[in-house]
Parts: C-alpha cells; structure tokens; sequence
C-alpha cells in the first residue's frame, strides 16, 4: 500500500475509534453517578432495576438517536456545502428545518395532532414539500436550478414559513408549548418509535449521498467541466438535493432543529481528508456523530441544576470552533 | 377601516351608557343585587405592590383574571369580565382554574395566556382590574406590551400570587370579596368552609393511618420537574394537616426544581405522586415510555393522582381538591 493510503486509512480508523470513544462516555456519564462496572452490568439485556432504566432505557436511547442524527446532520451539511459550493451552507438554508416545523406545527394547531410517532410524519413530510418547493423556486423559468437561486430560494421559504409558525404558535398556549420542541434540538425521550419511522429514509439518504460522491467531486470543477466529464448536472444535483433533504428532514423530525453541525463538521473533514468528497462525506458523518454525541453528554453535566439541550450544547461549541476555522483560512467548500 | 368603525361604535355606545347612567343616577347599580348592593362606597384597598387604591365607591364593573375571578365568584363576588384561562375544551368543558365562573354572566377579555383584548375591555367602562402578582412588579395574566393602556383605563388591584397556606389565600380573597360588596357572612360561604375544614381533616386522618410520602410533580419530556411543597400554599396546609410531602434536596426558594430524567430515581420513597392537571393528561403516553418515570413505584401502583395547580383560591374549589385527595389517600397503599 502506498504510504498516502496508509494515512488516509489511518485517518478514518482514528476518527472510528474516537467515535466509539465517544459512545462509551456517553453511556458512563450522567446526572447519576453510575460506576463503569454497573454500567456494564446494567447494559445486559437481563438486568433491571435503576441502573438498567438509565442506562440501558436513558442513556442507550439517547447515545443511539445523537449517533443517528448526527450522521444524518453531518452527512447532509457536507452535502450541502459542496452542492451549493458555498462553505456558509447550512442544511436548515434548503428550508428544511423551517418546513419540518410548519407542518407539525400546523397539524397540531388545526388537526389536534399531538401524538409524538404521527409529528415525526408530519415533521418528514413538511421536509420534503420544503425542499420541493425551493427546488421548484430555484429552478423557475429558463435556467436551471443553480446553487445561488437555490439557497435564496431556501432562505425566502424559511423566512415566509417562520412567520407563518409564529402566527399560529402565537394563537394559544398549547400550540406554542408544541413548537418549542422546534425551536431547540433535544436527543432526550424522542423514543425508538420516531427513530424507527426516520431510519429507513436516513439510509436511503446515506447510500444516495456516498453514491453521488463522485459526482460532487466532478461538480467541484465547475457546470461546464463536470459536464464535459460526462456528468448529467441536472439529474445529479436533483439526487443530491433528494439526499440532503432525506438526511436533514429525518434528522430533524427526529431530534429538532441541531444548528452548528451541519455548519462547523464539514470544514473539520475537509482539514483532515482534503477535498475529494468520496472521503470527505463520510469522514463528515463520523465527526458529525461523534460531536453530537459528545455535545449531549457534556449537556448532562455541564451545568449545576438541570441538563442543557444539545441543540444548545453544539451551538455553543460550534460558534466559536466555526469563528476559529473562518479566521485561520480561507474556506474552501468542496 | 374595520376596527375604527368598532372604535367609533364603541365610543357612541359608551356614550350613549354614560348619559344613561347619569340620567338614572346610578339606579342601575341599585337594581343588581350579584353585584354587591351593600357596600357602596369608599372603596380603599392596599395591594400587593403596595399601591393604595381608593375609589369614591365600591367598583362594581369588575374585570379579572379568571383563577382569581372563580375565587371571588365563590365568595360571593360575580365580577362583569374575566380574562385568563377560559378556553373551553373539546367537550365545551372550561378548565377547573376556572372555577364555577359562568361564563354565560362574564364578558370574556381573553381566553388563554397572553390574551388581552383592551377595545372590548373598554367598552365595559371597567371600574378595577384584578390580578396576581408573582413578581411584585406585574400584574400576572396581563400582557406587559398592553399593561399601560389597560392600566390607564381602570385601576390595577394586585393580590399575592403566592401564599403560605391555603387558609390564607381563601381569606384574602375573601376579604377582597367582602371590600367590593359581597356577603361574607352568607350560608353558603360558611357551609364551603367548614366542608373545607373537614376535608382538611380526612386528608391528615388518612394520612396518619397509612403514613403515606407524598411528592408534587410536574414531568415533561426533557426533565422533571418535582415541587417544593413548603413553596406553595397547598403544599403547607397539607403538610399542616399532617400530610408527609418530599421536598427536593437543596431547595432553592423556587416552587420548582429542574431534574435530569436519570435523577428520577431519586424519587422512589414517594407512595404517591401528585402531577400537574394542567399538562399531565396530554403528556402521559409519552411519560409512560420514559424508563425511570414509568418504574417508579407510585407510578407502577397507579397512586399518580391530580394536582389542580393554579385551582382559585376558595373554599368550595379547595374543599373539593382536599376531599378528592383523601378520598385517594384512603385507598392508595403505602408502598417499598
């Protein structure tokens, strides 16, 4: 093997083991104070008792939903960075997250829905009527759909979908404890049940944006190039487009609008992987998972009285690390 | 152009009541009995924010809010507006912070927080405005952008959000009552506090039989929240009737102590839980699936009964609450 390989490998095994690192913190940490050998006990499907709630019922639940989301988040930042070619892209500039809320929103204010596994539906398919919707506006009359209109597209859909959410969240008090779900991610109680339903799409999700790879790469070069190679620009930004929106809207109905992510991730793979995207995706996916992760156990313990949600927790960790990486060099998107 | 055309019929029709009112001298007042017919004046009140508040006579287009409304209602004062929780619920059912308000005889300002419709409050021609004050700054359910036009229209009477015990919540609001003209020393009123009184009673009876630990709790899907009795004034008359109620450890002043989910079982000496009617029902199926909710032990047994958190602070409200309670207390089992 050729010593490049050799460390490009060794780069993803690291960055696995920090992952699985990580996994293990968050299943040993907490508000109570568990030792590792009871954890571990606690862990085995047999056990009952405090201990097994929380570990196995609390912690397990948590860890596995911020694992998933945070491939998901992280697989679709990168994604979205490369398509756009913007290193500011955001999943949430589709509309995503904005479309997520306003569907749930909606389906509690006028249709009494409340129960959790049908928002996370709901939350899905708001997701995807979002990003169609920016696709179609980004697309309209002659030219094709190009990252600029997209994004302001996305960004004009957001600000009319947010109005929209608070003049409904603002009729009553119910309908506003509803959205507040919206306004900050949480991996805590989300239940197997909404994982289960988002799961599917996020391995579609998964599989499209490793198999579109290449076709990013290709993209990097510019429209013209990308279609002297052979690409068909059109059909492969609307694959990617599908991709994003799969992993963002998944994500997002599953654990809530998570910022910085989706952001900070993507600058980090690219340090460590360069810029071909066969690597850079998914090394975004690792990192992504193993921050959000983190994020949410450092969120238990940080604080003296009641734990921080991780949308907060990323937040806070994710701004100034995204300040640091904006001020060190030029951001390069794809 | 709609909402000046209501203005301008407003002002009309408030005119039009004012030269009706002067034209009578004020016999319409006379013919109510509801509304006090006793007591007409001077009206002198010093409230929770330390304000004085004299009137020439006794105010008798009363607006408040509703849980404090209710309370009035019960001890004989009907107050002409309310605002505050009076959203009805599917079954047409308004929510027990409510009260025996009857809506039928009360002008609805708002029906949830933050609900305030100032044109329509004025419009009564209102003579006091009622509220809590948690804060000793603001007027509870009275929305802060709206609070100096409402504020300018009528007069703003503080009562204490908080008290130490229910008996002296009851009281002040009795004697709020009795200020404004209602009959104090009714039947009714006398019959509700010595229901009250026994109700108290059969709530420390059974707790002495079956020494029963008891928390309040307030779960929602991030944390849990667990009430400090000695915080609430519910919370203190029961423990003075001999109730044993959990404190969480290190108090902080507040009513409510945030927990992490895993600090749940911390809990597990309460026999029975009391949560907070006003969210409980929405949010018990996602409860049951939370590990170290769902096994506690008073969860397990079923002893997880109803805490009518901002109840209206009277004697009939309350002797219904305690009652329900020991009736409770009676069949729950001391449990570990």
């Amino acid at each position: 093997m050729q010593p490049q390989t050799i460390r490009r490998l060794g780069v993803f095994v690291v960055a696995v083991a920090v992952l699985g690192v990580v996994v293990v913190l968050s299943l040993m940490i907490g508000r109570q104070a568990i030792s590792p050998g009871d954890v571990l006990r606690a862990l085995a499907p047999s056990a009952h008792g405090d201990n097994a709630d929380i570990v196995r019922g609390l912690r397990l639940e948590r860890t596995v939903i911020g694992l998933v989301a945070g491939l998901a988040l992280g697989g679709a930042g990168a994604l979205m960075q490369a398509l756009t070619r913007n290193p500011l892209a955001d999943p949430g500039l589709l509309g995503v997250n904005a479309g997520a809320a306003a569907a749930v929103v909606t389906g509690f204010a006028f249709f009494g829905i409340s129960n959790g596994f049908a928002q996370t539906g709901l939350g899905l398919a708001g997701a995807a009527v979002a990003s169609v919707v920016v696709y179609l506006l980004g697309s309209g009359s002659r030219s094709a759909a190009t990252p600029a209109r997209l994004a302001l597209a996305g960004t004009a859909l957001t600000a009319v979908l947010f109005s929209y959410i608070n003049a409904v969240a603002m009729r009553d008090q119910a309908s506003f404890d509803q959205l507040r779900f919206w306004v900050v991610g949480s991996v805590v109680n989300r239940g197997y049940d909404r994982l289960l339903i988002a799961l599917p799409l996020i391995v579609i999700g998964i599989i499209l944006a490793l198999l579109m790879t290449p076709a990013l790469n290709a993209l990097a070069l510019g429209e013209e190039s990308a279609h002297a190679l052979g690409l068909s620009v059109g059909r492969a930004r609307v694959a990617i487009a599908v991709a994003i929106t799969l992993l963002c809207g998944a994500a997002t109905a599953v654990a809530g609008p998570i910022v910085f992510v989706g952001l900070t991730v993507p600058h980090v793979a690219r340090i460590l992987c360069g810029a071909d995207q066969r690597r850079v995706i998914p090394m975004s996916m690792l990192l992504a998972a193993g921050f959000l992760v983190l994020s949410d156990t450092l969120g238990r313990v940080v604080s003296g009285g009641a734990e921080v949600q991780v949308g907060i927790v990323t937040a806070v960790l994710g701004a100034p690390v995204f300040i640091a990486l904006v001020r060190r060099r030029t951001l390069v998107a794809a | 152009m709609n909402s000046r055309l209501t203005r301008l019929a407003g002002a009309a029709m408030a005119l039009t009541v004012s030269l009706a009112l002067t034209a009578c001298g004020g016999s319409d007042d006379s013919a109510e009995p509801a509304a006090g017919a006793t007591a007409s004046g001077p009206f002198e009140y010093k409230d929770a924010l330390g304000k004085d508040i004299k009137l020439d006579k006794t105010p008798t287009t009363v607006v408040a809010q509703s849980s404090v409304a209710a309370a009035l209602w019960d001890a004989g004062f009907q107050v002409k507006g309310a605002y505050g929780e009076l959203k009805p619920d599917a079954a047409g059912k308004l929510s027990y912070q409510a009260g025996s308000l009857d809506l039928s005889k009360v002008t609805v300002i708002g029906s949830t927080y933050g609900e305030f419709d100032t044109e329509k409050y004025a419009l009564m021609n209102p003579q006091l405005l009622v509220d809590y004050t948690f804060d000793n700054k603001a007027l509870w359910y009275v929305p802060a952008a709206q609070s100096e036009k409402i504020l300018s229209l009528a007069p703003g009477l503080a009562v204490p959000g908080n008290y130490k015990t229910t008996d002296e919540a009851i009281t002040t609001m009795v004697d709020l009552a009795g200020k404004l003209g209602a009959d104090t020393k009714s039947a009714a009123l006398t019959t509700a506090k010595t229901d009250y009184e026994t109700a108290l009673t059969a709530v420390g009876e059974a707790a002495k039989t079956s020494g029963l630990k008891v928390a309040i709790m307030s779960p929602g899907a991030d944390s849990l929240y667990v009430a400090d009795p000695v915080q609430l004034p519910e919370g203190n008359s029961l423990k003075n009737a001999g109730l044993d109620m959990i404190s969480p450890e290190n108090p902080k002043k507040e009513v409510f102590a945030q927990f992490s989910w895993e600090k749940a079982t911390d809990f597990k000496g309460a026999d029975v839980i009391l949560v907070d009617a006003r969210t409980y029902d929405a949010a018990k199926a996602d409860l049951a699936k939370v590990p170290t909710w769902a096994n506690l032990p008073a969860v397990k047994a079923g002893q997880v009964y109803p805490w009518y958190a901002a109840a209206p602070y009277s004697y009939q409200a309350y002797s219904k609450i305690y009652s329900e309670l020991a009736g409770q207390l009676k069949t729950a089992k001391k449990l570990g």
